[in-house]
């Protein structure tokens, strides 16, 4: 069966079971990266996967007995699969059973592990960031943003098998906090702007006079000359 | 309709999406009309990124495809990004492809600040290859 594994946003493989299992074993594949093999609705944490406990499971085996035999590692390779890593106290899951006990039945309706709030939190934050000149809209629309992907992000740590979509919500947060932030500039401009006279405000246009009428000038050639397409201003 | 909605959440979303411009589709006129005009724009003639979101909005309720682009082609090529996505979802969830699913870069939320950012100072400036991303 061919695995495939992704490290921080890199999709490796595929390889083979056996050559995942080694790579889990040297630590280059953790408990919280994900892995995918075919008939999986989606990716899922390592750590999740039944076939990959043991794993995990063998370096804490290794740790209270020094001159531990293969057969006694064996022995208690069963009980360091209950908690494989620490946080990881997700063993009963009624949403997702197939995860746990039954990796044979991938391709069954098994539930994927939910990433919607992440979405949204990443579609709020590139809304904001788009429409940023509109800063009544847009930063509420941050806000929201950053308090969906901060609350998907600390699901997605504390439930992995249930959430998933830490890029995205990271995305959201990245794009949340930079459309406030122009808000936030926008905001105080046109708040400024608004207590300032007509004649001052002409005053503060930061281009040279003469360099205003050229560009007005082309703009009034280029609408005209697009006044021929049938279109709204 | 919960557990349906689990199930299959893009169909869900796509549905209800399209059951939203459809209700709303005899008043489309209106709730163009209801999007005030930009005081950005007014005070300091700068194309922010959304500039011309609402025209390409409404070139594109028209029919008018090229007129979308040309007004604002990041929100045209973003909506062109989500459709692919879309339909994607909804394919993997009828089971029609069973291709691998795709893993959403760490990093991707700087590529896309990045990216958005780039694109409003270049649709700034006065030089031909770039005047043509402004919306005029």
């Amino acid at each position: 069966m061919q695995w495939y594994y992704s490290k921080n946003g890199a999709q490796n493989g595929p390889i083979s079971f056996e050559e995942l299992k080694t790579k889990i074993e040297s630590k280059e594949v953790g408990p919280r990266d994900l892995v995918w093999k075919d008939g999986m609705a989606d990716w899922v944490p390592a750590g999740e996967v039944a076939d990959l406990r043991p794993a995990f499971g063998v370096p804490v085996a290794a740790q209270p007995a020094p001159a531990a035999s293969a057969p006694a590692a064996e022995a208690v390779a069963p009980a360091a699969a209950q908690a494989p890593v620490p946080g990881y106290q997700t063993q009963e899951r009624p949403l997702q059973p197939g995860y746990a006990q039954a990796p044979a039945t991938y391709g069954a309706p098994v539930a994927p592990p939910a990433q919607g709030m992440a979405i949204a939190s990443m579609v709020c934050g590139i809304v904001s960031l788009v429409i940023c000149c509109a800063w009544y809209f847009s930063g509420p629309i941050a806000i929201v943003a950053i308090v969906m992907g901060h609350i998907s992000l600390s699901r997605i740590k504390s439930q992995p098998a249930q959430y998933a979509g830490k890029g995205k919500a990271k995305a959201g947060v990245i794009t949340g906090y930079i459309g406030l932030l122009l808000a936030l500039i926008v905001a105080v401009c046109a708040i400024f702007a608004m207590t300032l006279t007509p004649e001052k405000l002409e005053q503060m246009e930061f281009l040279p006079k003469e360099m205003r009428e050229q560009i007005r000038k082309d703009m009034e050639k280029k609408r005209s000359s697009r006044e021929l397409i049938p279109d709204q201003p | 309709m919960r557990k349906w909605f689990q199930q299959k959440p893009w169909t869900f979303a796509g549905l209800g999406l399209f059951c939203i411009v459809m209700a709303l589709w005899p008043w489309r006129n209106e709730v163009f009309a209801l999007s005030p005009g930009c005081v950005f724009y007014r005070l300091t003639h700068l194309h922010c990124p959304g500039c011309g979101g609402t025209r390409c909005m409404r070139a594109l309720s028209d029919g008018r495809v090229l007129t979308a682009l040309r007004m604002n082609p990041l929100i045209f090529s973003a909506l062109a990004w989500l459709g692919v996505f879309w339909l994607r979802g909804v394919l993997r969830e009828w089971a029609v492809i069973a291709r691998k699913p795709l893993v959403f870069p760490t990093s991707g939320g700087w590529w896309i600040a990045a990216v958005v950012l780039l694109f409003s100072v270049l649709r700034n400036l006065p030089w031909w290859p770039f005047c043509l991303l402004a919306p005029l």
